[in-house]
């Protein structure tokens, strides 16, 4: 039986984060519309949570950026991910299949 | 990892505002395009997209998370960087273990040196003393024309009834009492004090209670309180003593408490403490001057408050007893500076000594650090050139240097460890406070700040030179170094200066001191101190009370002395030379009116013949000068000439010990002896005059309290001890013999101090002599390493050896010529603080700073000639292909 922390769910949106950058560095705008696309506009993510989360995950170590240029032809900061976030986003992929089975088998049971 | 990431955030520093702002710009454009993709107007579109960032909320939000992102990274830079340069200099110390064994030893000399001497300072005179509020704890004096006295029991009372800026006001005389219970009967060292002796230092007894008010009165005062030392020593650290009935000088006391360990450090050396309880007599005599005075002063007035009363209050008591008084004053000092004071600027000057031999030693470790960097110049240039700022590079040198001083500075402890015993063991006897010295908490932070200093004097300059872009930019053209660049010596010039400077002054001070002791080592001193036994003796009041028995006692113990075998001549003396104790008269001389201050010895006839001190003119004292006889007296040059002058003293009289002004006991002056230094050479001779023990008044034995010392001389100090012992036993086997000691021994412990001292200051001396020729060879050595080549040229072109040895030795004689002389001035300043330790030398001796500075030069010249004259085996044919 695992245990999850309180923040397990928070976590969702910064693994989501990391298995969007597998595909190859990306600008934040263009990181919010593939989660949107991804989820099937299931998840619409306001600019004051995604920016922050990916802040935070530069500062620990799971993200790295430098400016590169945009299709727009703009200065813009792309991210990518470090061997820290790929180990990270891993890690909590096999933490989410074993808790989504978990809740589903709950769910689908007769009460 | 940690490279890329110091790399990125070196060339990727955008201010956090503008890269929020920037990135949020693009992202608003971004949502702009796309709303205007899906047909809404650009206007709208823009409008739209900004109000997703909720009026700048979201940037600000950003920026603190990027400053927060951006401290996080740089801590952990930092920390990295740290880590790579702890590794960098580890690796430089492993790869040369000559070098850092080198570097550590030396360090680990003048830290361990400093960090012992360091720790007998803290013990000494920084640490807080034992009782409370020490600073509202003081001594009181009895001032006589400018001198400090102590007090008589009439004027203590009379200070007593009048002071209102003490809280207490307590007196206490040292006096030995002979201790006998269950166990072998001892003489101990001990106190009569006021009741409130303990109250006013705010110690508390660890058992029992302290005097009472009640107890210290004539009758009442059989009781004793017994200090941890004792306790522990003679009844085994049992609780049970309290209550129980000890006797002390023959007489049951009750024990009625038991001080803790901290009253051991007040100052006396007192074992037990009894009331003193004075009589209403004694309250009344002004004359006899034996109590030292304590004060605990109100914590609302102020010191100079405190001292003024006293000279008020002495005033008035010159005024209603003016025929004692009339000269007297009264004086305060904090006692913990009157114990300490002595040794204050004595420690403070050892301390700064072993300093300027840490210094030392920290020069000679830069100098080898400055010839590593310019070995490695090569390297430090590259990384400059690949962006390390001046900032890094100069971490980098002092992280080095700070491994370096931490090696030094276990090795240091180690040394201190090692040589603090050492210390405490050869020091003087009588230092306050010595036996607490120990390496504890303060000072291991002590030791902690001696290492970072080292590691900055060490690192300094060498970290200075490796950031010079002169250098570095040179370096990088030509790795040997060649002429030019890091070869400019000047650095190294300036540090084997500075330590010839700093060299000076501890050797002048050492130089002083070696002279001054073998000054006093030289110094006569009056009497023969070889093959003399001492001891003393002391009758109980309550068997010997009456003088009679006393003298019969002792004519006994004498005879039994003088016929053991191995005692060629015997005497007694009530304070013999080198021992102390005893007492001192007010003496007047017939027709004079002043009174001459003068010590007193009632001594046996013989005894001159047993110190071999010589008489100068008259007779000595025969077995007649007995009480019925006429009364006589043998005085000494000193007392002699302040008597009388020049006129002739044999056959004048004198008045003393008995009858009164008014019908004056007159003694005949029946001969004259030379002039001793009873309290070691280094005391100037006093006024001394003697009396036959036969002839002496009753109350003189009370003076003296029935206490005399036994002296012998013979071969074999075994078998004068044994005899002594008989001849004591034999009279009364309840009776100790205490203080027994060769007059040798008694005066190589005066001059304990001055050889401490000097012993002490040489081996500073010397170390740091030879810590600069080694820093002189190592800097010569160096540069003509360096100028092989131009050497091989000179040669080639038809130089002398003589011209190159010159060369290269000037270029360590010149800063070291300039250094003496500054140190020269520096020695002439600081000198003067040794001056209450020299004997018969000037701090500014201008013999004994010639020689210091010829030494020293010449130590130096042959330090700098040695390598230089290795330049000259330089072949110039192989010089010239290198």
């Amino acid at each position: 039986m695992s245990r999850y922390p309180a923040d397990f769910l928070h976590g969702t949106l910064d693994t989501l984060i990391l298995k969007t950058l597998t595909g190859g560095p990306m600008h934040g705008y263009a990181i919010g519309r593939w989660i949107e696309e991804a989820t099937d506009c299931g998840l619409a993510l306001e600019e004051g949570t995604l920016y922050p989360a990916l802040y935070r995950m530069e500062k620990r170590g799971w993200l790295d950026a430098e400016w590169g240029t945009s299709e727009l032809g703009r200065r813009a900061k792309f991210y990518r991910l470090t061997r820290a976030g790929r180990q990270q986003l891993a890690s909590h992929t096999a933490a989410w299949a074993a808790f989504s089975a978990a809740v589903n088998r709950a769910l689908i049971k007769a009460v | 990892m940690a490279i890329r990431k110091r790399l990125r955030s070196l060339l990727w520093r955008v201010p956090i505002e503008q890269e929020v702002h920037e990135e949020l710009a693009h992202h608003v454009e971004m949502r702009t395009q796309e709303l205007i993709d899906r047909g809404i107007d650009p206007a709208e579109a823009r409008v739209m997209a900004r109000m997703r960032l909720e009026n700048g909320k979201v940037e600000a939000v950003l920026t603190q998370l990027g400053r927060q992102r951006n401290n996080s990274w740089s801590r952990r830079d930092w920390i990295d960087e740290l880590r790579q340069d702890l590794r960098f200099a580890w690796r430089q110390c492993v790869t040369r273990p000559g070098f850092t064994l080198a570097a550590a030893l030396t360090l680990g000399l003048g830290i361990g040196a400093t960090t012992a001497i360091f720790s007998v300072v803290h013990a000494v005179i920084l640490k807080p003393y034992a009782y409370v509020d020490p600073d509202r704890v003081l001594l009181a004096f009895s001032m006589l024309r400018g001198n400090r006295g102590s007090w008589s029991v009439g004027n203590f009372e009379y200070f007593r009834q009048r002071l209102t800026s003490v809280e207490e006001f307590a007196a206490d005389t040292g006096t030995s009492f002979n201790l006998s219970d269950n166990g072998e009967p001892e003489r101990i060292f001990g106190g009569r004090t006021t009741w409130n002796y303990h109250r006013l230092f705010g110690i508390e007894p660890a058992y029992g209670r302290t005097f009472r008010e009640d107890e210290d009165q004539p009758g009442r005062n059989k009781v004793v309180i017994l200090s941890d030392r004792l306790w522990r020593r003679r009844f085994a650290a049992d609780p049970s003593v309290v209550g129980r009935s000890i006797r002390i000088n023959s007489e049951p006391h009750d024990v009625i408490g038991i001080m803790p360990p901290a009253m051991d450090q007040i100052g006396d050396a007192a074992e037990a403490w009894v009331p003193i309880a004075f009589t209403p007599a004694q309250l009344a005599m002004y004359d006899e001057f034996y109590l030292t005075a304590y004060v605990r002063q109100r914590k609302d007035v102020t010191r100079q408050q405190v001292r003024d009363e006293f000279v008020r209050i002495a005033q008035s008591l010159a005024r209603d007893h003016p025929d004692l008084n009339a000269e007297r004053s009264a004086d305060v000092e904090l006692m913990s500076d009157f114990f300490t004071g002595g040794y204050r600027t004595r420690l403070f000057v050892l301390l700064a000594a072993v300093s300027l031999v840490l210094v030392i030693a920290c020069g000679n470790v830069a100098n080898l650090l400055l010839a590593r960097l310019a070995a490695r110049s090569r390297e430090l240039a590259i990384r400059a050139a690949v962006g390390a700022g001046r900032g890094r590079i100069v971490r980098q040198v002092l992280t080095e240097s700070l491994l370096l001083a931490g090696f030094g500075g276990v090795a240091g402890l180690a040394i201190a460890w090692w040589t603090l015993p050492a210390l405490m063991r050869l020091a003087p006897p009588g230092v306050p406070r010595l036996e607490t010295a120990a390496l504890n908490g303060t000072v291991l932070m002590a030791a902690l700040g001696l290492v970072i200093a080292s590691a900055i004097f060490v690192g300094l300059l060498p970290a200075w030179q490796a950031t010079r872009r002169t250098t570095l930019t040179e370096d990088l053209g030509d790795g040997k170094g060649a002429l030019s660049g890091s070869l400019k010596p000047w650095m190294r010039q300036l540090l084997i200066g500075a330590q010839a400077a700093l060299v000076m002054i501890v050797l002048a001070g050492a130089a002083l001191l070696v002279r001054s002791a073998i000054n006093l080592q030289q110094e006569p001193i009056g009497f023969d101190t070889n093959g003399v036994l001492t001891a003393r003796i002391a009758l109980p009041a309550a068997q010997y009370g009456d003088p009679a028995r006393a003298r019969d006692a002792y004519r006994q113990v004498l005879d039994r002395v003088r016929s053991s075998p191995g005692v060629r001549f015997a005497a007694l003396d009530s304070q013999a030379p080198l021992v102390g104790g005893g007492g001192s008269n007010g003496l007047l001389v017939e027709g004079v009116r002043d009174r001459i201050q003068s010590t007193s010895h009632f001594v046996t006839p013989g005894y001159f013949s047993v110190i071999n001190n010589p008489l100068k003119a008259g007779r000595t004292f025969t077995d007649a000068d007995i009480r019925q006889a006429e009364p006589v007296m043998i005085i000494n040059e000193t007392l002699a000439r302040t008597a009388f002058g020049s006129a002739d003293p044999i056959g004048k009289r004198i008045a003393c010990c008995e009858g009164s002004p008014d019908q004056p006991h007159y003694k005949t002056v029946v001969g004259v002896v030379g002039d001793i230094k009873a309290r070691g050479p280094a005391q100037p001779a006093r006024p001394e005059f003697y009396l036959p023990l036969m002839q002496i008044p009753d109350v003189a034995w009370t003076w003296t309290g029935r206490s005399l010392v036994v002296l012998t001389r013979g071969e074999d100090v075994a078998m004068m001890t044994a005899a002594i012992r008989g001849a004591v036993k034999e009279l009364d086997n309840t009776l100790p013999v205490f203080n027994i000691g060769t007059m040798d021994e008694g005066l190589r412990r005066i001059l304990a101090e001055a050889r401490f001292n000097t012993l002490l200051m040489s081996l500073l001396g010397s170390t740091g002599l030879v810590l600069a020729a080694l820093g002189i060879y190592s800097v010569i050595a160096w540069l003509v390493s360096q100028r092989t080549r131009e050497i091989g040229v000179r040669m080639a072109l038809g130089a002398s050896k003589h011209d190159v040895i010159r060369m290269m030795s000037l270029h360590g004689l010149k800063p070291v010529v300039a250094g003496l002389a500054i140190g020269f001035a520096g020695a002439i300043a600081a000198t003067r603080l040794l001056q209450n330790q020299l004997f018969e030398i000037g701090p500014r001796d201008p013999i004994t700073l010639a020689a210091t500075a010829a030494v020293l030069l010449s130590v130096a010249a042959s330090a700098a000639v040695i390598p230089a004259w290795r330049a000259t085996t330089i072949d110039p044919s192989t010089a010239l292909r290198e």
